[in-house]
């Protein structure tokens, strides 16, 4: 079996500031990997850079087999990946339906019945189809982030942070989503300062640290690793 | 969230009725006649505005596309269109004639295409360098000079005049009188503003512009090529204020190099009014800031009119820079 994503010793950053020095992450089908690790540690900048939104200095980044680094993300969308950015992930002055829509600009066919799809796995966006997205609640947000990515039938979907600013039980909500997203045969890698719940819910995790792989390993390993707990989950 | 929204309108219409109060009160004709000029101004405002809303910086050459667009269709106006052998003043009850219905669209198309000209030869080049919003909007400041230099180059520093037949003014209830143009201004200005709505709302080029004015790096990461995203604001908002120059060098009946930039403060007060950005916003400003030039009017000097725009630009700023209608606060 090949893996579905393969970065290999990834390079990247912001100008002369490398924030990944040689990163290396594998993402089997169907499964849900977690990505931890401490503030600066470089998660959220390894999902930018796997979805061309930085540029990659070293190190190649591979989806199904194929060499992906230096393509622009209007090149990724169509083949099969999609990418949630942290907090401001939905077009605000837009309504939910029209985020919907956006979601399936790259497909030339017809969104109606994937967004039909869609409100029948978050009835409360079909709720709100005419509401703008700046209006929602956090979570609702959340969730409209999630179906406007998987507009396109991804095979792989990137979180970063999707429990950022949401209310614990809108958090469950969302990770519960998550699951139901893996369970209909998509592959998540999910960024998450939010450790625990992380690994709970996810198969695989890894942790990062200073922009280098520091573990990984089956959640439940890391979850219940000494020094694991004590650096990284809080006790 | 329904509060601050509910005050905002709430504010917004007693800033609204209040003018027009005072205007239906003391001069409705300059109500009237400021509405139209507002349309106007709209065509202008809405592509400054949505201009920020993509680029993010403050397009200070905007003004000069109406100009441009305005000497474009004198251009047609004497140079081509008798050559067809057309009628070129005198339609009807305006005092222009058909040839103004082919120079239009034609100043509307010349001057976006000098829109995407200077996208590929000075915004783009500063884009991709990421230079900071306000070396954008230095360069546009030169670009503006550029431009005006290059109409007073080819048509003089002088006062020209589209071919016009003398028309009496239209007599509308309440005693009030309006120029013939001005009705054309205000219908062809209501027309575009109707198609814009459907452009931006129905087309996946419209709907693309949008997104990428509110969350860039979302509508890149939605697959929306964001640079050809750009050079359609540059075509739409180039297009609008063309038209604004053509209709306003019809309406007023005169032609000068300082045509946009003069117009340059109201346009600002209309887009900021109505919040930098929002599209729907900066009509409504627009019309306000134009009701509030007219009826000044009326206790001032006509010659404070851009005083009066720029001191809603400033009250706007103090108090509300967000706008009165702004989407985001």
């Amino acid at each position: 079996m090949t893996p579905l994503l393969e970065v290999d010793r990834l390079v990247a950053g912001y100008g002369d500031s490398l924030i990944l020095q040689g990163v290396s992450l594998l993402v089997w089908p169907q499964e849900i990997v977690a990505i931890i690790g401490p503030n600066g540690a470089g998660k959220s900048t390894l999902l930018k850079a796997v979805f061309g939104l930085l540029k990659t200095r070293q190190g190649q980044a591979r989806f199904q087999g194929r060499d992906i680094s230096g393509l622009p993300p209007e090149r990724l969308v169509g083949l099969g990946m999609s990418y949630v950015p942290q907090s401001s992930n939905v077009f605000p002055s837009m309504t939910v339906e029209e985020n919907l829509v956006m979601g399936g600009y790259a497909s030339k066919s017809n969104p109606a019945a994937r967004i039909k799809g869609m409100y029948d796995m978050f009835p409360v966006l079909e709720a709100n189809r005419r509401r703008k997205a700046g209006r929602l609640s956090g979570g609702q947000r959340q969730l409209l982030a999630l179906a406007r990515a998987l507009m396109l039938e991804p095979v792989l979907l990137l979180l970063d942070e999707p429990s950022t600013g949401l209310a614990p039980e809108a958090v469950s909500t969302v990770f519960d989503q998550v699951r139901r997203i893996q369970e209909g045969g998509v592959s998540v890698v999910m960024v998450e300062q939010n450790a625990r719940q992380a690994l709970l819910l996810a198969q695989r995790g890894y942790i990062l640290s200073g922009g280098q792989n520091r573990l990984d390993g089956p959640a439940a390993d890391l979850l219940h690793k000494p020094e694991v707990v004590r650096l990284y989950l809080g006790g | 969230m329904a509060g601050p929204r509910r005050s905002r309108w709430l504010l917004a219409g007693l800033v609204a009725a209040s003018l027009g109060a005072a205007a239906a009160l003391t001069a409705p004709e300059l109500l009237v006649n400021g509405l139209l000029l507002g349309c106007a101004l709209a065509l202008g405002a809405v592509g400054l505005s949505a201009a920020y809303g993509i680029l993010k910086f403050i397009h200070l050459a905007h003004g000069e596309f109406m100009t441009l667009g305005a000497y474009l269709a004198l251009f047609f106006l004497m140079e081509v269109l008798p050559a067809l052998g057309l009628d070129s003043a005198g339609l009807g009850l305006f005092t222009f004639g058909y040839a103004l219905l082919l120079a239009l669209p034609a100043a509307m198309a010349g001057a976006s295409l000098a829109a995407v000209g200077l996208d590929w030869a000075v915004y783009g080049p500063l884009r991709r360098r990421s230079a900071a919003p306000i070396v954008m909007a230095m360069a546009s400041l030169g670009v503006a000079f550029a431009l005006r230099a290059l109409v007073q180059m080819v048509w003089g520093n002088g006062i020209h005049q589209y071919p016009r037949a003398s028309r009496e003014f239209i007599q509308l209830p309440l005693d009030i009188r309006v120029p013939p143009d001005y009705l054309f201004l205000g219908a062809a200005a209501g027309i575009m503003a109707l198609l814009l709505q459907v452009f931006l709302a129905r087309t996946r080029i419209g709907r693309a512009m949008r997104a990428t004015a509110d969350n860039p790096v979302l509508a890149r990461v939605s697959g929306i090529n964001t640079e050809a995203t750009i050079r359609w604001a540059w075509v739409v908002s180039a297009f609008l204020a063309a038209a604004a120059g053509v209709l306003l060098a019809t309406a007023n009946a005169q032609l000068r190099p300082e045509l946009g930039w003069n117009l340059l403060i109201p346009l600002f007060a209309a887009a900021v009014l109505g919040g930098m950005g929002s599209i729907y916003g900066a009509l409504t400003g627009a019309l306000v800031v134009g009701v509030a030039m007219e009826v000044s009017t009326q206790w001032l000097n006509p010659s404070y009119k851009s005083a009066v725009a720029f001191g809603i630009l400033l009250l706007c700023l103090l108090f509300r820079p967000g706008g009165l209608f702004g989407e985001r606060e």
